[in-house]
């Protein structure tokens, strides 16, 4: 069993220095892993994510995260990444990691994706060259990560976005910006690649738990969402019939 | 308070203002808190992540909104409970 810790959305800054960290006081000891979803800073300046890394430093556990839209927003992404992986985390876009845990490995394959709407209410590489290269952001985007998912050979995959693969988790958010919040190109890469989890921020109105087009999945752990400074799921690898997760609130069929 | 479509639609872009000078303020860059305007009165909901934050949110956007009171009922990390010490779910593959 993995338990997995994960969180998005935490938008740090300096002015927040030390309001995160006490809440990860006992995290080493629930948790195998920390995901972090994107939008990591408020603005996405190597500033902000010094401020992260000194409450994420030494917390004991693995930590592997994307950027979120908001860590591009000054156009240093890259001296944000760095200053992360600085701390030691595993900063994803289209790549994937391996985390052994208890003699099982959990494979995490992560990109922050991008917006361009679900079925019946998306975009498409069409007409202005503005638009062709939002839809085929995305779709780069999304390749990367089902290359990424299926490459993997591990006991456990889990997805890791900033944007939303699927609109269940998005219910909550006014319907005409679901096309700004995700895509039902990360869906299918989900689908395609298999995933155990899936986990995404970005939409702060929205629901936590909901499911791609082929039944796998999805979290939505943006920190106003999730309410806490992080969520803790339980995965089960295969053959793992010994669940000792403490009073779990929900048991869900596989998916 | 009597709104005619013409005063919606102006209440409707005081609101938009108020919103974006949030999201373009490089002190907050806060794009997900809502302005809902009721009479005289402005309720804010959302999340930031500090208090600091909680207070420059409502100044912002009084400063777009003259005469009207500010309700901030948005949350702080201070403001978030200790994450429960186990897992809340079970998933399988």
């Amino acid at each position: 069993m993995i338990h997995v810790a994960a969180v998005g959305d935490v938008h740090f800054a300096p002015d927040a220095a030390g309001t995160l960290r006490p809440h990860l006081a006992h995290l080493e000891e629930r948790a195998d892993l920390l995901l972090l979803a994107g939008d990591l800073t408020r603005l996405g300046t190597p500033e902000e994510a010094r401020a992260l890394a000194a409450e994420l430093d030494g917390i004991g556990v693995p930590m592997v995260g994307v950027l979120g839209n908001h860590d591009y927003h000054s156009d240093r992404a890259g001296e944000v990444t760095a200053i992360l992986e600085g701390i030691g985390v595993t900063m994803l876009e289209g790549g994937s990691a391996v985390v052994p845990v208890h003699g099982s490995t959990v494979g995490i394959a992560g990109t922050k994706g991008f917006g361009g709407g679900f079925v019946g209410a998306c975009g498409s590489e069409f007409g202005e060259p503005e638009m062709k290269a939002f839809m085929a952001h995305s779709r780069c985007l999304a390749e990367r990560l089902e290359a990424a998912l299926t490459a993997l050979d591990t006991d456990v995959k889990v997805a890791l976005l900033h944007y939303a693969p699927c609109p269940d988790t998005l219910a909550g958010e006014r319907p005409e910006i679901y096309p700004f919040l995700g895509c039902y190109l990360l869906g299918e890469a989900v689908d395609r690649g298999g995933a155990t989890l899936t986990v995404h921020g970005h939409a702060h109105r929205g629901t936590e738990r909901g499911l791609t087009p082929g039944g796998h999945h999805v979290r939505n752990v943006a920190q106003p969402v999730i309410g806490h400074a992080y969520r803790l799921y339980c995965l089960h690898t295969d053959g793992d019939g010994d669940p000792e997760c403490a009073a779990p609130a929900v048991q869900l069929a596989p998916a | 308070m009597t709104t005619t479509p013409g005063d919606s639609d102006d209440l409707g872009a005081l609101t938009e203002q108020a919103r974006r000078a949030l999201a373009d303020d490089p002190r907050l860059g806060q794009l997900d808190v809502a302005i809902t305007l009721r009479g005289q009165r402005a309720l804010l909901t959302g999340h930031v992540v500090t208090r600091d934050r909680q207070e420059l949110v409502a100044a912002v956007v009084a400063d777009h909104l003259p005469g009207y009171a500010i309700d901030n009922a948005t949350t702080t990390l201070d403001d978030l409970p200790e994450p429960p010490p186990t897992a809340e779910e079970q998933l399988r593959g």
